[in-house]
């Protein structure tokens, strides 16, 4: 197990290092140039021309990204050209707001998605199942954005009882939460009831009934096990989204997480907060994938790590 | 198999659980900085508190501004953008300010007189002035700004703001000589703009170029506080100030980028002013008694450029057919719901010496198809029409009606959206046909807009306009004996520039903010500048 845990941390490395000279030649290689949206709309030539030398953006590609990878490995990620910050102070900032809405988001929408998908097949043409299918449906299809302004015109506008943007109070982290979560929320719900549905009709599970197991003891004792495995990928698979930004979300409620961070970094051309923001997601995509693996290993012992 | 199932639950529950911690951490960090950050607050509001124990009745004097952008540094020298020179504005004063009408009036200056033929501007100082840190205003200080700002190794993006200064020679305490490199009347406009405010030398030494920006000392009429990227910034009283004193007691700057969820804020009392609402809001906030809409025509002009070296477009018939195809009314009234003013000219008529009086090109569809056939093409001609998307408001809305009235007389436009970052590139190598942009002037002279934007070596010359009779008149601007005559002169020019066809002004854009009614004190400008310390909730 720990040898397996290490090999797999090693073979991360190579990973990484393709994720960052892919994303450094697509930042440096995308229209635009980047010296002339620094120096800003008023600017003059030689505005622009002192500010290329000024960011060493009139070296050679291979140099540029040589030195900034020198500073990666010492822990430097580079200064923001719009803020003059440095990146990782920002991101330290930033990185952990992300993760709190994406950790709650992917809790709530687990719950209540895993929840929901064991009592809608277990209810299979119910009028619940059906009830359920439709709302997973709605919620698959409401874009964010629509669901964030419909909750902030309803519960802060009309009602009154929630705060539209605040860091005063845990409270601020309803609304984003429930709107980050609906879809998430709709996939699992949808997949786990696929699943179960798959494992409940297996022969094994016709066996258990026969033997006279109770409905709750078949469904919880030997189906929910077997049926886990695709839903904990489904999980996985969205938190991992999540911990990318939810950009719109994020814009709506003025969550300062790093969707929107990197988004308006991209317009303006600020290569050092792309580079460095989309490592820190690849970064933390891929110890979310490690950890849903060896979570397969746990539930079901027939997977072998190796 | 109950046990595994067990094992796998327990170990699900440490993952989370130990998620749950680092998010602690996190959030424990975020969160100190929270409590820090409403710690500050607290003391912020702690003598407003105070004084709302001995008298309840006392209304809140902590205001929260919201704009689309937060701030991204308080450095006067590093701002590019108008929301952040807004911002740090508020903590730094300027020698001079324009005011309402674009006017001139000194600020941390008493007056400015020409010495020496014009190559000097003699600039007198306020006495008694003081920085947050507690150091004086004076001579020095001006010198340390001015020349830190044009400083090569600043490598301040805004360093042309005072691009025709040669260094500051101190008289006495009070008495600065800006020495220039050429005469020029359009030099006391320039020291308006945000990027020659008046920083504290010894905290901008003390903090360098890489820390001042998050540690600004002006002299203005609030101070910084505290500042949380991405949360929130800010601003007490500076109970000090020199001039008249600020009746706030905290300004807090927010940024929240979705249009929708900034107006929902000022609705329900989320926020108290906002900055930039789009005009399809505009109607939905005049319905609300609650909040008061704040409007002005700004310096920018949203145009139709043309590369006048490409193709058709070099011959000037074809752009005045597209001038005459393009109905402004309409875009006004339909698009921009009656929220911009009918142009004069490229210039905005708010900017100072610019041509009221122009002739409009007004729509006449008869007369550009006539155009476009004396011109040899009868039939009209294929183009590109690029537009940003998301800069300007209704920008990519705007271009593609454009593209409907050109195909009304025969030109077939095929709009291209582009980022700003790929769009500045293309008009910039000039491999663009026509294209929509808003121009801007950083100064307030017209001047400026002709050598910036329209004149021969420009560095926005995007649309290469070459106009001999008006390039002579140009480059002796600097031999005007005064302002009158070289409004004579800029008054030509810009009638020059009109008959020469090179870009289509559709309509100076608006500026917009709104507030909650009760809130009284705000003060917004021509040129986009506020003023946020004598706000009063009544």
């Amino acid at each position: 197990m720990i040898k397996y845990i290490c090999k797999r941390v090693i073979s991360l490395l190579p990973v990484l290092i393709v994720v960052s000279m892919l994303v450094f030649l697509v930042v440096h290689l995308m229209p635009g140039d980047p010296a002339r949206i620094i120096a800003g709309e008023m600017a003059t030539e030689e505005d622009v021309e002192r500010i290329r030398t000024a960011y060493g953006l009139d070296l050679p590609l291979y140099r540029q990204y040589f030195n900034y990878m020198r500073g990666v490995l010492k822990g430097d990620l580079g200064t923001s050209t719009r803020t003059h910050r440095a990146v990782s102070e920002e991101l330290a900032i930033r990185f952990p707001k992300t993760f709190q809405l994406a950790l709650w988001a992917t809790f709530v929408a687990a719950v209540l998605g895993v929840g929901i998908g064991i009592l809608s097949s277990s209810m299979r043409y119910s009028v619940l199942d059906n009830v359920v299918s439709f709302l997973a449906l709605l919620g698959l299809a409401t874009p964010p954005f629509y669901l964030g302004l419909m909750c902030i015109l309803f519960f802060c506008v009309n009602l009154g009882w929630l705060p539209i943007s605040s860091d005063v109070a845990r409270i601020a982290l309803i609304l984003p939460v429930a709107s980050v979560s609906a879809r998430s929320l709709a996939v699992i719900a949808r997949m786990t009831r696929s699943s179960m549905l798959e494992v409940l009709g297996q022969d094994y599970i016709m066996m258990a009934k026969a033997q006279g197991f109770s409905n709750r003891k078949v469904v919880f004792g030997c189906a929910l096990k077997n049926a886990m495995t695709t839903v904990i990928t489904t999980i996985g698979l969205q938190f991992g989204v999540l911990l990318g930004g939810a950009v719109v979300t994020e814009k709506v409620f003025g969550w300062p997480g790093i969707g929107d961070y990197l988004v308006t970094a991209i317009k303006a051309r600020d290569f050092m907060v792309v580079q460095s923001t989309v490592l820190v997601i690849a970064l933390s995509y891929v110890i979310v994938n490690l950890i849903v693996d060896l979570l397969y290993a746990l539930i079901n012992p027939k997977i072998k790590l190796s | 198999m109950k046990d595994t199932l067990k094992k796998a639950l327990i170990m699900v529950l440490v993952v989370l659980l130990a998620m749950s911690a680092f998010t602690g951490c996190g959030g424990s960090s975020a969160g100190s900085a929270g409590s820090s950050g409403s710690g500050s607050a607290g003391s912020a509001a702690a003598p407003s508190g105070g004084t709302a124990a001995a008298d309840t009745g006392a209304k809140s004097k902590d205001f929260v501004y919201v704009s689309g952008t937060e701030a991204l540094t308080l450095d006067p020298a590093m701002i590019t953008d108008s929301n952040t020179g807004r911002i740090a504005r508020q903590i730094h004063d300027v020698l001079f300010e324009r005011v309402e009408n674009s006017e001139i009036v000194p600020m941390l200056a008493t007056e400015a007189t020409e010495i020496e033929d014009g190559l000097v501007w003699n600039v007198k100082l306020v006495e008694g002035a003081t920085f947050h840190c507690g150091e004086p205003f004076n001579a020095a200080a001006v010198k340390y700004s001015f020349e830190r700002l044009i400083a090569p190794e600043t490598a301040s993006p805004k360093a042309s703001a005072l691009a025709g200064l040669d260094y500051v020679e101190i008289v006495n305490d009070y008495e600065v000589n800006l020495h220039l490199k050429a005469r020029s009347l359009m030099f006391l406009g320039s020291m308006t703009n945000y990027a020659a405010s008046i920083i504290c030398p010894k905290c901008a030494e003390e903090h360098g170029l890489e820390g001042y920006g998050t540690h600004p000392c002006g002299t203005g009429p609030l101070k910084f506080d505290h500042w949380e990227p991405g949360i929130e910034l800010v601003m007490t009283a500076n109970n000090d100030y020199w001039g008249p004193k600020p009746t706030v007691d905290s300004v807090t700057f927010r940024g929240i980028s979705e249009d929708s969820s900034r107006v929902m804020m000022v609705k329900t009392g989320d926020a108290d002013v906002i900055a930039g609402v789009p005009p399809t809001l505009v109607e939905n906030l005049e319905g609300d008694e609650s909040v008061t809409i704040f409007t002005l025509p700004g310096y920018r002009t949203i145009q139709i450029g043309m590369q006048t070296e490409r193709g058709p477009l070099s011959d000037i018939r074809v752009r005045q057919a597209i001038t005459y195809a393009i109905d402004r009314h309409s875009i006004i009234d339909n698009v921009m719901h009656g929220m911009a003013t009918f142009p004069s000219g490229l210039i905005s008529t708010v900017v100072q010496y610019s041509n009221p009086d122009l002739d409009p090109h007004d729509y006449n569809p008869e007369k550009a198809k006539e155009l476009l056939a004396e011109a040899g093409y009868p039939n009209g001609f294929s183009t590109t029409l690029m537009t940003p998307e998301g800069r300007y408001a209704m920008d990519r809305q705007v271009a593609e009606v454009v593209q409907s009235m050109l195909a009304e007389v025969g030109i077939i436009a095929e709009v291209q959206v582009r980022d700003w970052g790929s769009f500045s590139s293309i008009i910039d190598e000039g491999t663009m046909d026509l294209y929509l942009i808003g121009v801007g002037n950083s100064s307030g002279d017209a001047e400026y807009n002709f050598h910036t934007h329209y004149g021969v070596g420009g560095g926005q010359n995007y649309t290469r306009t070459n106009i001999p009779a008006m390039e002579e008149i140009r480059l002796n601007l600097g031999t005007s004996k005064d302002n009158e005559e070289r409004r004579e002169r800029l008054f030509k020019m810009a009638e020059l520039l009109n008959d020469n066809f090179s870009s289509v002004p559709l309509y100076y854009e608006h500026q917009f903010f709104a507030l909650r009614s009760d809130i009284s004190g705000f003060k917004l400008y021509p040129n986009e500048q506020i003023k946020l310390a004598y706000l009063v909730r009544n």
